[in-house]
C-alpha cells in the first residue's frame, strides 16, 4: 500500500525530446511556387551555361586532354596553389593580428583603426595591383621622387602582395566578429594560471578561432583562385589569367573552356573539402558571459601593435591611393588629357545599382525558403547560391558567352543578362544578410498576418519585407560595391559600347596608361565608398 | 452546433508523433481549454486547425466546411480563424491600430478597430507602438487583434506564460470576459491545469497526442477518467483498495462501491475531500502543515504509518502532533 | 596637342570632301555596330569623326583582334556585328575563311597595294606597321645587328635581344614564319630564343621603353612604338632597324577591316571602311598613330623609309588564320 505524492511536474519523458523537434520543426505547409521562380530565373542563366561547359569540354576529349597537356597544365597547378597558400597564409597573420588588437586590446582610437584597416575591401585588387605598378620601376612614382627606382612589381611576389592587401580585411572581420564572441573567462583563466600574453593567445584563443579562420581561409584562398585583375596586371600566370590568354589570344575557344573546367573544378573541391573537415564546430558560437575587459598592452607591445596597424593602413591604403593621386597630378602636369570618362561611370553606377536591386529581391525569396521552409530542396538551393559565388568570374564569363550566343540569342551580349549574372555571383552576399535579418524576425508574425486573412504574398508585403528591410539594404550596398569593383563578369559580357570604371581602369593600366587608369581609379574608389561608408555605420559592430 | 469538429487527426515529425487520432469537438460561442503537459501535442493540434501545419491524416471541419482532409486543403488565410500567439506577435513596425485593423477590409476597418480597441479596454492606446505596451496591454492587443475580423473561431496558444504571476490572474479574467462579451468560440491551449478549470467552458485533457477526457471543468475535475488524468489536473492522493460487491476496502476505511470493478482497485481522493477532526483520542496525527492563508494543506499519517494529504479551510489551525480522526466525502476508483 | 588639332582640321576637311558622296545621305541616322580590334586610345577619335560625318551612329565594341575574331566565329551569322576591324591579317582571315566576310566592292579594294588585302577581296587592309629591331643606339651599332631574326638566337647575342611572346604582333610574326620556314624551323627559332635567355615583356611598348633605358640592348617589336616614345620624351636614344632581307622579321602586316556578310546595314559599313582609306583618315594614320598609310600618296611619317623601299615577303595574309594558334602552341612549347 502506497500513498502517491502529488504531481508536481509532468515528467513526461518524451518532453525535452518534443521541445528539441518543435525547434527545428519543419513548415509543413509547402512553400507557395513563385517564390522559387526569382531564384530559379537569376541562378539558372549561370548554372545551366556552367554544366554547357562541362558538356562542351567532355564533347571535345581528344583536342582537350592534348590542350590541357600543351598549356602545361601541372606547371599553372603549382603556380597558382602556391599564390593561394602564400596570400591565404599572409592574409591569415596579418588579419588576426589585427582583429586580436583591435578587440581585445586597450589600444585608444580603436573604431578609427577598425575603419581603416577594413578599408582595402572598397578597393579592387587590380587598383592595388596598379598603384604598386605605377610606383615602382624606372618609371615608376618612387624613380620619379627619389631618382631610384624599385625593380619593377611584378610576378609572384607582386601578386602576393596586392592579394594579400585585398584579402586580409575579409579575414580581420571574420576574425574580429568571432573574437568577440569567445569567452574572455577563458583566457582570463589562462592568464591567472600564468600564461603569458602571447601564450594565451596562442592555447587558448587561437583553438577557439580555428572554426572562423578556416572560414576566412576558404574565402581568401577562392579570391585568390579567381582574382583576375591583380594577377594579370601583375603578369603572374595564375589559372585566371592563362584562360583569359587563351580566350583572348586564340580563334579556338577549346583550350579556354578545358581551363575554365579545370578551375571550376578546384574550386569546388576547396568548398566541399572545407567543408568536409570543418565538422560541426564552424556552426557552435557562443555568447560571451559578460563584457570583454580589454587587455592593458605595455608599453613597448602598445608600439609594436600601432607600428603594425600603421604599416598595413599604409600600404593597404595610404600607398595605393597616394599613387593615384600623384599619377594623375603628374599626367595633368605633363598635359596629358586626363579626363573621367562619364559614360563608364554611369555605366558603372547604372550596372551596380541594377545588380544590387535585382540581387536583393532576389535574396527575399531565397532567404525565406531557407528559414521558413527548411528542407532538402531549400538547402540544395542555398548551396548552389554559395557554389556559384564561389565560381570563379571568368569561368561563369566564359561559360555564359558560350551558351548565350548560342541558345539565348536575344540576351547575347545585352545590359540585362550582364546584370543577372552579377546578382547571380554576388547573390550570396545578399542573401546573407537578408538570411540574417529574416532570422531575428518571429515567423509568427507571418503566421499572425495569415491567420488575419492575408495570402503569403500579401503577408510577405506587410510583414516580412518591411522588417528585414535594412538587411535588404545592408545586402543590397554589399552587392554594388562588389559589382563596382567586378572585372572579367564586364569584360566579356558587357554590351557593345558599354564601359565601366573598372574595365577602364584594366585596359588603360594594361595598355600602361597609368595616368589615364588612375584617373578612372580614384573615381571608382570615390563612388564605392558610398556603400562602404553605409556598411561601416550600419554595421558599427565591425569596430567595436 | 459545432464551430470545430476534428476527427481521427495524425500528424508525426520525422518518428516523433505529436498527434495521434485527435478528435475534438468545439460547440459554438464556447471556450476550450485544450490542457496537457507539454509535448502531448496541444500545439500542434492548434496549428493544425489554424492551417499552419497539415495532419498526415484525419479531417477538420470549420463551421460547414471542411479545411483539411483527404483532397481538402484550404489555406490559413481562408480559414477565418484568428490566432493569439504565446509571444504575442504584434506587428512592431504598426501601431495598435495597424494591428489590430490589419485584418479588417477597408471600409470598416477604423470603426471596427474602435469597437474591438473598446472591448479590450484599450482605446486610448490607439497610436502606441507594441513596444510601448506592458506585457499584459500587448497581449490585449493581441486578442483584439484576433477577434476583429470577426473570426469562426478564436485560438489562444498558451496566452499566458509570458507574464508575471498576478498579471496572470487577471489577464486570465480579462481574456474570458472579453471572449464571452464578444460572442467568441475560442480554443485555449495550455499546460497549466488550474488555468485550463478556470478559463474553459469545456476541459479537453490531451496526452500522447490524443484527447484522453472532454467535460466541464467540475465534472473533468471530480470525475477524472484515469488516475493520470486526476494527478494531472490537481493534487490527489492514490491509495490502493480491494473492491468487492457493493464495497470498496481500503486503510482509510471501508467506501460503499457502486462500480463493477472487482478485486484490487486504485483509489483516488481529492485532499480536499479528506475532513480530519480533531480528536486527542483519534488514531491518527498531523505530520506537518502548510499554511496558504486562504486554506492549509496537512499531512497526516496513519496508525498503519501511512501518510496522506487533506486540504481544509484555514480554521481550526491544525499543528503537528495533534491527534485527529479522517472523514471521506468522495473518491473515484479506478480498475487495475 | 597641337597635332590633334592639327588632326581635326584635316579630319573636318575630309568631312567636307565626303558629304558631296552619293551614299552618305541615306546613311544617316543609321546605325552599325564595329568590332575593333584595335584600342579605342588609337582609333576612338576617328571613329567619333566619322559619326559627326557620316550621321552614323557606330556602337564599337573594342577587344583584342584575336578574341573579336573568335567571337564572330562563335556568333556565325548570327553575329550583330557589321563591320571587323582589326589589328593584324590573321583575325581577318580567320573570319574571312569561314564565309562570314562579304566581298568588299572593288573601288574600295583599289584604293591599296593589293598585298595589303586578302587575296579574295573579303577585306581591306587600312594602316600598315613594319616589324623591326628596336635596339640602343648609344651601345650597339646597326651594322652589327644580324640581317634577318634567325642571327639573333647566335650565343653573341644571349640575353641581349627582348621579345613579347604572348603579345598579338609577335604570334602574327611567328604565324608569318610558320607558312614562310615551316613549322620545324619556327620552333627551332622559338627555342634558340629561349636558350638564349631572351628578356621577355608583356607588350612591345615595355620592350622600347627597356632599350631606350639600357635595360636590354635590343627587342623585336613593331616601328611605331619608337615613334610615340619620342612624341612624349625628348632624349631617346633607341632607334629601330628595318631587316634589308624578305623574312617574316621584315614583314608588313596591316591593319584591316572587313564588311559582315550578315550585316543588314552594308551602306553605312562600306562607308565607314571608305572613311578610313580616306585620304584624311590615311594621313591620321600616318601622324597619329604612326603607322604605315596603305593609300599611295598619303606619306608616312617623316623620318620613316617609304613603304615600298621595305624588303617585304610575299604572303597569302589571310592564310596566317590557318596557323595562329598553331604559333602560340609553338610559343608554349619553345617554353617562352
Amino acid at each position: 500500500m502506497t500513498v502517491q505524492a502529488p504531481i508536481e511536474g509532468h515528467n513526461d519523458p518524451l518532453g525535452a525530446e518534443e521541445m528539441a523537434t518543435t525547434a527545428r520543426r519543419p513548415r509543413a505547409r509547402r512553400p507557395p511556387w513563385w517564390l522559387w521562380a526569382a531564384p530559379v530565373l537569376i541562378l539558372i542563366p549561370v548554372l545551366v551555361p556552367v554544366a554547357a561547359l562541362f558538356l562542351r569540354v567532355l564533347g571535345a576529349t581528344e583536342s582537350a586532354w592534348a590542350t590541357l597537356f600543351s598549356i602545361r597544365t601541372a606547371e599553372l597547378l603549382v603556380r597558382s596553389s602556391l599564390l593561394v597558400v602564400l596570400v591565404t597564409t599572409t592574409s591569415l597573420i596579418v588579419g588576426v593580428a589585427a582583429s586580436w588588437i583591435l578587440v581585445r586590446s586597450n589600444l585608444r582610437w580603436k573604431s578609427v583603426w577598425g575603419v581603416l584597416v577594413a578599408m582595402p575591401l572598397v578597393i579592387p585588387s587590380y587598383v592595388i595591383a596598379l598603384s604598386y605598378l605605377a610606383a615602382s620601376g624606372p618609371r615608376g612614382l618612387i624613380a620619379d621622387l627619389t631618382g631610384v627606382g624599385l625593380p619593377v612589381a611584378s610576378g609572384l611576389g607582386g601578386a602576393w602582395v596586392a592579394l594579400t592587401l585585398s584579402t586580409y580585411p575579409y579575414v580581420f572581420l571574420i576574425t574580429a566578429a568571432a573574437l568577440r564572441r569567445i569567452d574572455p573567462s577563458l583566457e582570463e583563466a589562462a592568464a591567472g594560471l600564468g600564461a603569458h600574453t602571447w601564450r594565451a593567445f596562442r592555447t587558448v584563443a587561437l583553438p577557439q578561432l580555428r572554426p572562423s579562420m578556416g572560414a576566412a581561409a576558404l574565402l581568401v584562398g577562392l579570391y585568390t583562385l579567381s582574382d583576375f585583375g591583380a594577377v594579370s596586371l601583375m603578369r603572374f600566370d595564375a589559372f585566371t589569367r592563362v584562360i583569359y590568354a587563351q580566350y583572348s589570344g586564340r580563334l579556338d575557344r577549346t583550350p579556354a573552356a578545358v581551363l575554365s573546367v579545370v578551375l571550376i573544378l578546384i574550386a569546388l573541391a576547396l568548398i566541399f573539402g572545407e567543408e568536409r573537415t570543418r565538422g560541426r564546430s564552424a556552426y557552435y558560437t557562443q555568447r560571451p558571459s559578460r563584457p570583454l575587459q580589454p587587455r592593458t598592452l605595455r608599453p613597448g607591445a602598445r608600439a609594436g601593435a600601432i607600428t603594425f596597424l600603421g604599416v598595413i593602413v599604409i600600404l593597404g591604403v595610404v600607398v595605393p591611393v597616394s599613387v593615384l593621386v600623384a599619377w594623375v597630378v603628374r599626367g595633368a602636369s605633363l598635359g596629358m588629357a586626363v579626363s573621367v570618362d562619364w559614360g563608364a561611370v554611369g555605366g558603372s553606377l547604372v550596372a551596380s545599382a541594377l545588380a544590387a536591386v535585382v540581387a536583393s529581391a532576389a535574396a527575399i525569396p531565397i532567404a525565406v525558403l531557407a528559414v521558413r521552409y527548411t528542407n532538402r530542396a531549400t538547402r540544395w538551393l542555398e548551396r548552389s547560391v554559395y557554389v556559384t559565388f564561389s565560381l570563379p568570374h571568368i569561368t561563369v564569363a566564359l561559360a555564359v558567352v558560350f551558351f548565350s550566343v548560342n541558345f539565348l540569342e536575344p540576351l547575347y551580349q545585352s545590359l540585362a543578362l550582364l546584370v543577372v549574372v552579377y546578382a547571380a555571383i554576388f547573390l550570396a552576399q545578399a542573401t546573407g544578410s537578408a538570411r540574417a535579418a529574416l532570422l531575428q524576425v518571429n515567423p509568427n508574425l507571418e503566421e499572425a498576418a495569415r491567420s488575419l486573412g492575408k495570402g503569403p504574398l500579401a503577408a510577405l508585403r506587410d510583414v516580412t519585407v518591411p522588417l528585414i528591410w535594412k538587411g535588404l539594404l545592408a545586402g543590397g550596398a554589399l552587392v554594388f560595391l562588389t559589382t563596382m569593383k567586378e572585372l572579367p563578369v564586364t569584360l566579356i559580357l558587357r554590351p557593345t559600347g558599354f564601359s565601366t570604371l573598372a574595365v577602364r581602369v584594366w585596359s588603360a593600366a594594361d595598355e600602361l596608361f597609368y595616368a589615364r587608369a588612375a584617373a578612372s581609379a580614384l573615381v571608382l574608389l570615390l563612388v564605392a565608398a558610398v556603400p562602404m561608408y553605409f556598411l561601416v555605420i550600419r554595421n558599427r559592430e565591425y569596430v567595436s | 452546433m459545432t464551430a470545430i469538429h476534428c476527427h481521427n487527426v495524425s500528424r508525426a515529425f520525422d518518428d516523433v508523433v505529436a498527434l495521434r487520432d485527435f478528435d475534438l469537438e468545439v460547440p459554438v460561442g464556447t471556450i476550450v481549454s485544450l490542457v496537457g503537459p507539454s509535448g502531448s501535442g496541444k500545439t500542434t493540434a492548434l496549428r493544425v486547425i489554424a492551417g499552419f501545419d497539415m495532419p498526415d491524416a484525419g479531417t477538420v471541419v470549420i463551421g460547414d466546411r471542411t479545411v483539411v482532409g483527404p483532397g481538402v486543403n484550404i489555406a490559413p488565410e481562408q480559414r477565418r480563424v484568428g490566432m493569439v500567439f504565446q509571444d504575442y506577435a504584434l506587428f512592431p513596425h504598426m501601431t495598435v491600430t495597424g494591428n489590430v485593423g490589419y485584418g479588417v477590409d477597408n471600409g470598416q476597418r477604423a470603426e471596427r478597430v474602435r469597437e474591438v480597441l473598446d472591448l479590450v479596454g484599450l482605446a486610448e492606446m490607439a497610436d502606441r507602438m507594441p513596444h510601448e505596451l506592458s506585457g499584459g496591454e500587448q497581449q490585449r492587443v493581441a486578442l483584439a487583434r484576433a477577434l476583429a475580423p470577426e473570426p469562426h473561431v478564436v485560438l489562444l496558444d498558451e496566452p499566458f506564460s509570458n507574464l508575471d504571476a498576478p498579471q496572470r490572474e487577471k489577464m486570465r479574467r480579462d481574456v474570458r470576459i472579453i471572449l464571452k462579451n464578444a460572442g467568441a468560440t475560442a480554443v485555449f491551449v495550455t499546460h497549466d491545469q488550474s488555468e485550463a478549470l478556470v478559463v474553459g467552458d469545456i476541459v479537453a485533457v490531451m496526452r500522447e497526442g490524443r484527447v484522453v477526457q472532454t467535460g466541464p471543468p467540475h465534472v473533468v475535475y471530480a470525475a477524472p477518467s484515469s488516475p493520470w488524468v486526476a494527478s494531472f489536473l490537481g493534487d490527489s492522493v492514490l491509495i490502493e483498495g480491494v473492491a468487492s460487491t457493493g464495497q470498496v476496502e481500503t486503510f482509510l476505511g471501508v467506501f460503499p462501491h457502486r462500480g463493477r470493478e472487482e478485486g484490487p482497485v486504485d483509489v483516488m481522493i481529492r485532499p480536499e475531500w479528506i475532513h480530519p477532526y480533531p480528536d486527542d483520542g483519534g488514531d491518527a496525527f498531523v505530520v506537518d502543515r502548510e499554511f496558504y492563508g486562504h486554506d492549509q494543506m496537512l499531512l497526516i499519517e496513519l496508525p498503519g504509518g501511512q501518510r496522506v494529504q487533506s486540504r481544509i479551510g484555514p480554521r481550526p489551525l491544525l499543528d503537528p502532533g495533534d491527534r485527529v480522526n479522517l472523514g471521506v466525502d468522495e473518491f473515484v476508483v479506478f480498475g487495475k | 596637342m597641337k597635332r590633334v588639332a592639327l588632326a581635326v582640321v584635316v579630319l573636318t576637311l575630309v568631312a567636307a570632301a565626303c558629304g558631296n558622296d552619293d551614299g552618305a545621305g541615306s546613311i544617316e541616322g543609321s546605325k552599325i555596330t564595329v568590332y575593333s580590334g584595335r584600342s579605342e586610345d588609337l582609333v576612338g577619335p576617328l571613329i567619333e569623326q566619322f559619326e559627326h560625318d557620316s550621321g552614323v551612329n557606330v556602337a564599337v565594341r573594342y577587344a583584342g583582334s584575336t578574341e573579336l575574331a573568335a567571337t564572330i566565329l562563335e556568333e556565325g551569322s548570327g553575329s550583330p556585328a557589321d563591320v571587323f576591324f582589326a589589328q593584324d591579317p590573321a583575325s581577318l582571315g580567320a573570319v574571312a575563311l569561314a564565309d562570314l566576310l562579304t566581298e568588299l566592292p572593288p573601288e574600295l579594294l583599289e584604293v591599296v597595294p593589293a598585298q595589303f588585302s586578302d587575296s579574295n577581296g573579303r577585306w581591306v587592309g587600312t594602316s600598315g606597321r613594319s616589324r623591326v629591331v628596336a635596339y640602343d643606339a648609344t651601345r650597339v651599332s646597326a651594322a652589327d645587328l644580324p640581317t634577318t631574326e634567325d642571327g639573333f638566337t647566335d650565343s653573341v647575342w644571349k640575353g641581349r635581344v627582348g621579345i613579347a611572346p604572348t603579345n598579338g604582333s609577335f604570334l602574327s610574326f611567328v604565324a608569318a614564319k610558320i607558312l614562310l620556314d615551316g613549322e620545324q624551323a619556327t620552333l627551332d627559332w622559338l627555342k634558340g630564343m629561349k636558350a638564349n635567355a631572351s628578356p621577355t615583356f608583356p607588350k612591345n611598348s615595355a620592350i622600347v621603353a627597356a632599350v631606350d633605358e639600357g635595360q636590354v640592348e635590343t627587342g623585336l617589336v613593331n616601328h611605331y612604338y619608337l615613334f610615340r616614345r619620342k612624341a612624349e620624351l625628348s632624349d631617346v636614344v633607341a632607334e629601330n632597324h628595318f631587316f634589308e632581307v624578305a623574312t617574316a622579321g621584315s614583314l608588313v602586316m596591316p591593319a584591316g577591316a572587313g564588311i559582315l556578310a550578315s550585316s543588314s546595314q552594308q551602306a553605312a559599313a562600306r562607308a565607314f571602311i571608305e572613311f578610313l582609306l580616306s585620304e584624311a583618315s590615311q594621313e591620321y594614320f600616318a601622324s597619329e598613330t604612326f603607322e604605315y598609310p596603305l593609300r599611295p600618296g598619303v606619306s608616312p611619317y617623316e623620318g620613316l623609309p617609304a613603304i615600298d623601299s621595305l624588303a617585304v615577303p610575299i604572303l597569302n595574309l589571310s592564310e596566317l588564320a590557318t596557323v595562329l594558334d598553331r604559333a602560340t602552341d609553338l610559343v608554349t612549347e619553345a617554353g617562352l
